[in-house]
């Protein structure tokens, strides 16, 4: 199972991705680490000196993976930060208390790729599959 | 599908069940044939929206995008109508300004690294890039409200780009009251930056072969051999909270309180008189006006990097704005239809307004020739310059395209060309490429994007648009 790749023919202007996780706190990481992978090119470069809170909760597990992506979104261009490393847990109740750790995007150091825009609801799924849940995203750069 | 002439396809409003008007695809045989079969699906889906008049149209240039196709152009009834932010995109306001110079290729090729490489640092780009105007919130919230007009009052340009800018600049009726404080830090510090992915800043030669049009070319500002300054960006962080925001709103209110059914979430709407309507309406005004204020922001950058470099005045350098022109806005229209003098709300995304001669809110001194329009292709294959029509003002609600069009995925892209190759392969032939990565660079190659050439020849037999001069890249500074 990878944690995610990127997809064709969902999406030709666009940059689709499907994220997977044995339970839905990971499907979150990895979809946050295959949000941050369009806009940098090398995750390891990103230090882990600052971190960062994020709690949310939703209607249901869709609308609260959708607000933390969109979270990150609002992140790199508000304050500038991108990040390598989540420790995040979702409920039942769909919630999230996510911690993320990170570093102001430096131009020096990160390759940065394409700037995400909005995370869009075009074919947008999150389902319970045999290992997990799975999670298709395409986000708008 | 139903073929209307040799550059319009129709799809009956019997194709999919809550059609309320059919969908009319622009284009060649070639062309409509080639678009990936989501755009038909999305263009029947608009046709569904409660108010739609005449059709859903779909532009030459169209391709799947969410809700709308890119490409899409829809009138809605000012009354009975919806208003939809996925009919405008989620960058508000993206758009392309052309400015001119005195300069001729002989004067800038000597220069081009230089000047290139100046315009790199001085407009920034790509993700995470920060502008030079330092504002507050509440300054920022003026902008917002007063759009390019706040940039010439502050030093950042000339009267008259305002005189050659779509709306002058500034549209009326932007509320900043509207605007989450989410918006506004996210596009806080923005302005006069260019973005990433297909925004790019280009230097380009009008080579006389390549001038279509003599007579409207000399009235828009054109001669022989010249070097003129495109550039393509729009809203940024700003307007694509702005579009979220709104977009979850309406989602929250669509068939629970107007019962209106939603078959794809991107397609949401409300109607245009309900609260969300006129919140959004307003709202994405504020989204036009940012992106106003962002492209005249560059072009004051712009003109000083030639000033730094050519040692002289932008003035002295000729360096007027041709016209500024949006492809992404849903704005309030007058048509004749059915006999009827109709007030309606005319939303494209990615596609560009193209009023034909006469029409009020051109110019004075481009009225008799059809307001310019402005379309950039891939940084291989050149841009256009046109003009609007009188028939585009019957056809398509004052449309036409926008850009080429991608036919290759992103991830496609990357794994056919490779960014370093590519940038020297593109210096052999003339241009000269500054990128902030090989990966982006690799994603715009030329090959990735359907034949400018193509769409623009469709546009100009459909009567969309009428061909001015076609502008040849020289070098190319990208997000």
């Amino acid at each position: 199972m990878k944690k995610f790749e990127f997809v064709e023919g969902i999406t030709v202007a666009d940059v689709a991705f499907v994220a997977n996780g044995k339970d839905l706190s990971e499907l979150f990481i990895n979809s946050a680490l295959a949000l941050t992978s369009i806009m940098v090119e090398d995750l390891k470069k990103i230090e882990q000196s600052k971190k960062i809170k994020i709690s949310l909760s939703a209607s249901n597990n869709e609308q609260l993976l959708h607000d933390f992506l969109e979270e990150l979104i609002f992140l790199k261009d508000a304050k500038l930060l991108v990040f390598s490393k989540f420790e995040l847990k979702v409920n039942e109740k769909f919630e999230i208390n996510a911690i993320c750790f990170g570093e102001k995007i430096n131009n020096e150091k990160h390759t940065m790729l394409v700037d995400p825009k909005a995370v869009t609801w075009h074919k947008f799924k999150l389902v319970k599959t045999n290992e997990g849940y799975q999670a298709t995203v395409i986000i708008d750069v | 599908m139903k073929k209307v002439n040799d550059y319009c396809y129709e799809i009956s409003k019997d194709y999919k069940e809550g059609m309320l008007v059919p969908a009319r695809i622009y284009g060649s045989k070639e062309i409509v044939g080639q678009m990936d079969k989501s755009v038909f699906e999305q263009a029947a889906n608009v046709a569904t929206l409660p108010g739609i008049v005449d059709a859903s149209l779909c532009m030459p240039d169209g391709h799947s995008g969410y809700g709308f196709p890119i490409g899409g152009v829809a009138a809605f009834d000012e009354l009975e109508g919806v208003i939809s932010p996925g009919g405008v995109g989620f960058d508000i306001n993206c758009g392309m300004r052309l400015v001119r110079t005195n300069l001729t290729v002989k004067d800038v090729m000597p220069k081009i690294r230089e000047l290139t490489d100046l315009l790199y640092k001085t407009v920034p780009a790509g993700v995470g890039s920060s502008g030079f105007v330092k504002l507050n919130k509440n300054e920022f919230r003026k902008v917002i409200e007063e759009g390019a007009d706040w940039c010439v009052n502050n030093g950042y340009g000339w009267k008259e780009d305002l005189i050659n800018t779509e709306e002058n600049g500034r549209i009326d009726g932007a509320d900043s009251a509207k605007i989450s404080n989410r918006a506004v830090e996210r596009g806080l510090n923005q302005i006069g930056t260019l973005g990433s992915g297909n925004h790019y800043l280009e230097i380009q030669w009008v080579r006389g072969a390549n001038i279509m049009d003599s007579e409207i070319a000399k009235a828009y500002g054109l001669f022989e051999n010249q070097i003129v300054v495109m550039f393509h960006c729009g809203s940024r962080g700003f307007g694509h909270q702005v579009a979220t925001d709104h977009l979850q709103t309406f989602l929250n209110v669509m068939e629970s309180k107007y019962k209106i059914k939603i078959r794809d979430r991107e397609l949401a709407c409300a109607p245009f008189h309900s609260k969300e309507g006129q919140d959004y309406f307003s709202a994405m005004k504020c989204g036009l006006n940012m992106s106003f204020a962002n492209r005249q922001t560059i072009l004051h950058r712009i003109r000083q990097a030639f000033e730094n470099v050519f040692k002289t005045d932008a003035e002295n350098l000729g360096m007027s704005q041709i016209y500024d022109v949006a492809h992404n806005t849903a704005k309030l229209e007058e048509y004749e239809f059915d006999g009827q003098r109709r007030k309606l709300l005319v939303h494209r995304k990615g596609a560009t307004r193209s009023f034909g001669p006469g029409h009020k809110d051109i110019p004075i001194h481009y009225r008799k020739y059809g307001q310019p329009v402005i379309i950039g292709g891939s940084m291989e294959t050149g841009s256009y310059l046109l003009s609007g029509t009188e028939a585009s003002m019957k056809l398509s609600w004052g449309s036409t395209a926008h850009g080429s069009g991608r036919k290759m995925s992103r991830t496609q892209a990357k794994s056919m060309y490779d960014g370093k190759a590519l940038q020297k392969d593109m210096e052999s032939r003339g241009i000269y490429v500054k990128a902030v990565s090989y990966a982006g660079l690799a994603e715009e190659a030329g090959g990735a994007y359907k034949d400018i050439d193509e769409v623009i020849d469709a546009a100009s037999k459909a009567g969309l648009s009428h061909k001015v001069a076609k502008l040849l890249p020289l070098a190319n500074v990208k997000g």
